[in-house]
């Protein structure tokens, strides 16, 4: 928002802007068309950044990169870049029920959130994905901007409900991925992989074609993920090789133009 | 067929077949959500057979572990040949030559004679049942009808021992027809006798020898290994006086088998190659349908169920190095 903040937006013609004050005589020696620019700056407004957290079993996985050392690297990211903007961080992490030591009021105390992101590394991952749909209870009424992080591995239902319980806020969805999960999987072999969250197991005889189909389910998956987010106004970032400040960048870029 | 086990308790082992089921054995890797892998019934296939094959190695070390074995059991079998008993005279005499000397260099005992021959006889009649006795002083049971041949064989081998006493033929004879008492009634029943000399048949004898003729059907051979100089069974005294049963036993034991009624025929031997004569005839003529029971001996199968639980396992340890950890 344009207003009398510190930061530097761009320019504007004299016209559109009328204040003589603000006038930058250098910028308007170089306007080709020869006219009067204006400085405008970005209205000074605290901006509310929450991390929800998934913290369900599966969260604990960890392929080419841990997801609870990846959450961990979120929170350390989200929280520098909102204090170095004077907005506030708050986090919601989000076992069933959700425990009170893993909920941290919107605050600007980089401290408190160094050592949330240590303890994430040390909890144990044991509950199902339910309190989710509970985060909504714990976050302000104000518009906040909200990253919803999670593998979402559970029924594309519960996700509607989740971002409808959002839907006051501006959701960002992070979804976790590894590339250990499908892709990188072996191609001959025999695996028995175990549910990490109803410890339910299946024994399959590894081979191409079985690679393939696997790939080509989590492909679809992703699709569907997408739909259901976009369905919100939302658009997924997919986040396969652990936390980069460059997909962020990337992202935000997309969403501004 | 029927199967049985050493220590059947050790069957108690078997409730362990259910543990393969609890766990296919394959090391488990944590993966976030099962149910986006499609579903794969190759997999699921293979996975019963890891099962299977856990449950089968089990089975298999548990029924070694008890001892299976297969029970002794009959076989019935028909063939073409007949029940012979070989009665041996074991008396004295059988060690000497045809000459009636004992045997020195080359030559050859009677009793060599007979084992020579009868073992030859044995191997030729591949089929017959054949029980074997002996007798001297008193009568020896020394093996009952059988169609092991190769345990005939060592029993005729066995008669290479010095013989023994004197000729005690009545109960030979009785012994070689106790033979026939449990065996049912089928091909051709011979009694070969084989001696060379005989005895004074007492008259209580004499009857119940009768009476068992009667009841067992049986087909006489007698083979006397008639020594140089002594009286044949054909030879009528010259004086009236020594025609009695103690001078002449050979004599008188041939009148009686001829007044027995039954099928016999007897044979002067006086030289090994008249007793192979003898042999010949007897294999030429009984050759009748011959039904009878052959027994198995208990199989011990433990081995084979340790064979099986080594393939099985080194098949599952085969498999383990397939599997593939995170």
């Amino acid at each position: 928002m344009i207003g009398s903040g510190p930061l530097f937006k761009h320019h504007e013609p004299l016209i559109a802007n009328p204040d003589p004050r603000r006038l930058d005589l250098r910028a308007s020696m170089l306007d080709p068309f020869a006219q009067y620019r204006v400085r405008a700056y970005q209205q000074k407004s605290a901006l509310t950044i929450y991390l929800v957290a998934d913290l369900s079993a599966s969260m604990a996985f960890s392929g080419h990169n841990a997801k609870p050392q990846i959450l961990s690297d979120l929170v350390n990211g989200c929280a520098q870049s909102a204090f170095e903007y004077d907005d506030k961080f708050g986090f919601i992490g989000c076992s069933h029920p959700i425990d009170t030591r893993f909920l941290l009021p919107a605050c600007r105390q980089p401290g408190r959130t160094r050592k949330l992101a240590r303890a994430l590394l040390e909890i144990p991952f044991k509950s199902d994905s339910k309190g989710l749909e509970h985060a909504a209870h714990h976050l302000p009424v104000k518009r906040s901007l909200v990253f919803l992080v999670s593998d979402f591995h559970f029924e594309s239902q519960r996700i509607s409900r989740i971002m409808h319980g959002l839907s006051r806020h501006d959701v960002i969805p992070l979804v976790l991925w590894d590339d250990s999960e499908y892709r990188d999987l072996p191609q001959w072999g025999i695996v028995k992989y175990r549910d990490m969250e109803n410890a339910t197991t299946r024994t399959l005889l590894m081979r191409p074609a079985l690679k393939q189909s696997i790939i080509a389910a989590f492909r679809q998956r992703r699709r569907l993920l997408q739909q259901c987010f976009r369905a919100f106004g939302a658009e997924p970032l997919f986040l396969n090789q652990g936390y980069q400040v460059e997909a962020f960048n990337h992202y935000f870029q997309q969403r501004v133009l | 067929m029927t199967f049985a086990f050493e220590t059947p308790w050790a069957l108690s082992g078997l409730v362990l077949i259910l543990l393969p089921l609890l766990d296919n054995g394959v090391g488990k890797t944590p993966y976030p959500w099962l149910r986006l892998i499609p579903e794969d019934p190759l997999s699921r296939l293979f996975s019963l057979c890891l099962h299977l094959l856990g449950m089968a190695a089990v089975a298999a070390l548990i029924l070694g572990l008890a001892g299976l074995y297969r029970t002794g059991q009959k076989i019935e079998r028909i063939g073409h040949g007949a029940h012979i008993v070989l009665l041996l005279d074991r008396s004295n005499s059988m060690d000497n030559t045809f000459a009636g000397r004992t045997p020195s260099g080359d030559e050859e005992s009677k009793a060599d004679a007979a084992r020579r021959l009868l073992t030859g006889f044995v191997d030729s009649r591949k089929q017959d049942l054949i029980g074997l006795a002996e007798y001297s002083t008193a009568p020896l049971f020394i093996m009952p009808l059988t169609d092991n041949k190769q345990a005939l064989q060592a029993a005729i081998a066995a008669t290479k021992t010095p013989a023994l006493a004197y000729t005690h033929i009545s109960k030979g004879l009785a012994i070689a027809l106790s033979y026939f008492k449990q065996q049912p009634l089928t091909g051709a029943r011979i009694v070969l006798l084989v001696s060379d000399g005989a005895a004074a048949i007492d008259p209580d004898n004499e009857q119940k020898l009768r009476e068992w003729f009667k009841q067992y059907p049986v087909s006489l051979y007698w083979i006397y290994l008639r020594t140089e100089g002594s009286p044949g069974i054909d030879t009528f005294p010259e004086d009236s006086r020594n025609d009695n049963a103690q001078a002449m036993p050979e004599r008188y034991l041939h009148l009686f088998f001829k007044s027995l009624n039954i099928p016999y025929q007897a044979y002067q031997a006086e030289s090994p190659d008249a007793v192979q004569q003898a042999i010949a005839d007897i294999d030429r003529l009984e050759n009748r349908p011959l039904h009878y029971w052959q027994r198995l001996p208990k199989q011990d199968l433990s081995n084979v169920c340790y064979l099986w639980a080594v393939i099985l396992m080194l098949l599952l340890l085969g498999l383990k190095f397939c599997e593939v950890r995170r």
